[in-house]
């Protein structure tokens, strides 16, 4: 009895192609109109992404979906009933997940080339190195093998959507570089190679221009590439 | 000293009464409907704080939302109370000397209750005689007793279950109440109603989309006029010379799919005179025929007299979400001029008629089409503001356009009823501005620029300053002249709402919700 029901539940979990185009089906008519037709975001946030805010696992999301989330005024979705739910919660995990694709390269080996590289002076991992850019403790779990060979590879071709390098001049003639940390309609706040935050009233600023598509980061090109990338691929959180 | 104010805050709420006649003629000290009075300038004739001044401004007090969801109230204010809604569908009257809570209205949500394309906001009251008078989630009109928040009625208006809703501020009239409705994603059939306000006995329905045998109805095919969609979510003005009530409608249903409903889909996205005795109609202004963008005709009418061509006119003005601004005479409902206020590439004009020349292809499909505006258009729900001194028109715009795609759509009652979306474009890519169009031509005079699209209504006052707020948090004034940025401050959460304007003991107030927090400003 436990067996069947156990083969039963691991069947029902399988997410076969046709699974994923009713949901994308239910999503279109339920979700796209905030989180966009194909769940980049609109009026509610982009689901395009691996580590969605809402739901860790399956389960969680299908009751989140179920539930909504009415402070941020997303309704409930228990209409779609318990054929639906799972087949929509189905389609908005595949829309974060990038395809899987064989990693030539050997982890531990990888973990020489993140030490010989320098990589730890800008990135922490595992509570260890400068925070200059992002955290890369679960960078395993947000980007496949592949994908992150290609942002080593290629730096300002990935740069997240939300990400800005900006250049000011201050009116005491002082220029200051950084990433963007904040900018509304009358500040800006940037955090500098070393790490430090500036803010400035953007009216009182001589010069304020936008880098799109710069970075500090220099691409990695080395021989050894697959092993750094296999070895950020394993990267799943604090060990 | 204490004891005597409050002495005089008790008699002052004792004795609140907002006849018809103060209606008609709002004292400056308060804010008594939602947009500040029948015309809806959202313009406050106070002029303490002004341009000179403004930058001296500091917060008095601050009220804290008891609910997290986007606090989205316009505050009425009348004789030394606030009444200020919040999510889902209650009330707090608020002392405006101390900000302190003199009572609340609670409204339990049943717990099968969906909002469709929309999220669980209130955007505020409306005050007549002793009675507050709330719209709710569920689709009721409720009248509270105004000294104490006591139910006096309660009226279904619809059902919630097919995804009927009311999130806008009521308007009173002389001995009635008109409420709105939403639904537009959900398939309703839409109307305006009015209600007794001493019973809270319906008086009378218009249909905005017209059934067999009704002018109109010809323009829907079989069966689609059922859930035509039209709904009326936001707020009108009246005429009480022409005893005309102007109401925006929304778009069709299903939005972006209209296989279904070929036709010019009376009357979405237009504007209504209805006689306010009967609710009979007088004329209808559409202007996004067949609409296929989700630009609902639903943003504020501003009631003005203007000169045009010469010639005095009364006039109704709309900076409509298809991004494009129009003057109609208000008696008539001709059309008399209408150009962009923003960045729009679905028509190449209006006609003489004030009918929009289409350009072909800009239909959402399969694949997406580029247009500008997006869905949430060039301007949205939040108040424009009108300055009758300076006969400038104040709209937040936003600039930003979107792919919009088209999907199946099956009618289900309470289910979303919406066939597509957009996909908008890089957030880099958009920007928003409170733009001061001069009121008449429609011509810019200034901009302020913004970071993104913004989500905040617009005030201007008789001191010559206009304020508003931004996504990211800043409140603030600019020169109602010229556009300069006079004075601005973080507040901290997102602004979804519109500023007012009153005194208090002879000292003037401007209030704006943001975040979970209503913050109140004045000088030292």
């Amino acid at each position: 009895m436990c067996v069947i029901f156990f083969l039963l539940t691991g069947l029902a979990l399988a997410q076969t192609p046709l699974d994923v185009e009713k949901g994308k089906k239910l999503f279109v008519v339920n979700c796209a109109t905030c989180h966009g037709i194909d769940g980049s975001g609109g009026a509610g946030p982009s689901l395009r992404k691996p580590k969605l805010a809402h739901g860790a696992n399956k389960e969680d999301l299908e009751q989140f979906i179920a539930r909504g989330n009415p402070d941020a005024g997303m309704p409930g979705s228990f209409h779609l009933g318990v054929d639906g739910l799972p087949l929509v919660t189905g389609y908005v995990l595949s829309l974060g997940k990038i395809p899987e694709t064989p990693l030539p390269g050997d982890p531990a080996r990888g973990r020489e080339v993140y030490a010989k590289a320098g990589c730890a002076g800008c990135h922490i991992l595992q509570g260890v190195g400068h925070g200059i850019g992002p955290e890369l403790t679960e960078i395993g779990s947000r980007r496949s093998g592949a994908a992150l060979k290609e942002i080593l590879l290629h730096p300002e071709s990935n740069l997240p959507t939300s990400f800005m390098m900006m250049e000011v001049k201050t009116p005491d003639g002082k220029t200051i570089s950084g990433y963007r940390v904040n900018e509304d309609t009358v500040s800006l706040q940037l955090r500098d190679a070393n790490g430090n935050f500036h803010s400035f009233r953007k009216d009182k600023l001589a010069r304020l221009e936008k880098k799109p598509g710069k970075t500090w980061m220099p691409p990695y090109t080395g021989p050894d590439i697959d092993d750094l990338a296999a070895f950020l691929a394993s990267q799943r959180g604090r060990s | 000293m204490r004891a005597w104010i409050t002495g005089m805050l008790v008699s002052a709420v004792a004795a609140a009464q907002v006849p018809y006649s103060r209606l008609l003629q709002p004292d400056p000290e308060s804010w008594l409907t939602y947009s500040g009075n029948y015309s809806s300038y959202r313009y406050s004739p106070l002029t303490q704080i002004d341009s000179t001044n403004t930058a001296k401004l500091r917060l008095q007090w601050m009220y804290q939302s008891k609910d997290t969801t986007r606090f989205e109230t316009s505050p009425v204010v009348v004789d030394g109370v606030m009444y200020v809604t919040e999510s889902p569908s209650d009330v707090a009257a608020l002392d405006v000397h101390s900000g302190r809570t003199l009572w609340r209205y609670e409204r339990p949500m049943p717990k099968d209750l969906r909002t469709l394309g929309f999220g669980r906001v209130n955007r505020g009251v409306a005050v007549l005689e002793d009675m507050v008078y709330l719209g709710t989630l569920d689709a009721h009109l409720v009248a509270l007793d105004a000294k104490t928040g006591a139910v006096r009625w309660d009226s279904v208006v619809a059902d919630y279950k097919t995804g009927h809703c009311i999130t806008g501020a009521p308007l009173a009239l002389r001995d009635r109440i008109v409420t709105g409705i939403s639904g537009g994603e959900a398939g309703i059939r839409g109307f305006l109603d009015a209600y007794d306000a001493k019973t809270g006995k319906r008086l009378w329905r218009f249909w905005t989309v017209p059934g067999p045998g009704e002018p109109g109805h010809e323009t829907w095919d079989g069966d689609s006029w059922k859930t035509g969609g039209a709904p009326t979510w936001v707020t009108g003005s009246y005429d009480p010379d022409l005893n005309l009530i102007y109401w925006g409608t929304g778009n069709p249903g299903p939005d972006w799919n209209d296989d279904s409903r070929p036709g010019a889909n009376l009357y979405s996205c237009s504007l209504l005179a209805l006689d306010a005795a009967t609710g009979k109609l007088k004329w209808h202004f559409q202007f996004t025929p067949h609409d296929t963008h989700d630009w609902d005709a639903t943003e504020i009418p501003v009631l003005m007299d203007a000169t045009i061509r010469g010639a005095r006119r009364k006039v109704v003005a709309m900076a409509n979400r298809n991004a494009f601004y129009y003057v109609l005479d208000r008696a008539s409902g001709e059309f008399l001029a209408g150009v962009p206020y923003a960045k729009q590439t679905w028509a190449t004009g209006l006609d003489d008629s004030g009918r929009p020349q289409v350009i072909p292809g800009k239909e959402p499909s399969e694949t997406g089409t580029l247009v500008y505006p997006s869905l949430q258009g060039g301007t949205n729900w939040f108040s424009p503001s009108y300055h009758p001194g300076l006969r400038m028109f104040y709209v937040s715009v936003r600039e930003m356009g979107a792919y919009y795609f088209k999907s199946e759509a099956e009618y289900k009652p309470g289910v979303m009823f919406a066939g597509g979306g957009e996909r908008t474009l890089p957030a880099e890519e958009n920007y928003g501005a409170v733009r001061a169009l001069d009121a008449t031509t429609g011509k810019m005079n200034w901009e302020f620029r913004l970071k993104s699209p913004p989500w905040a209504g617009v005030l201007s006052t008789g001191g010559g300053v206009v304020f508003s707020g931004s996504n990211e948090g800043n409140f603030y004034a600019l020169d109602a002249r010229t556009g300069k940025l006079l004075w601005d401050i973080q507040t901290g959460g997102g602004i979804f709402a519109n500023p007012v304007s009153f005194a208090v003991d002879g000292k003037q107030m401007v209030a704006i919700a943001a975040g979970h927090a209503l913050l109140v400003f004045g000088l030292p």
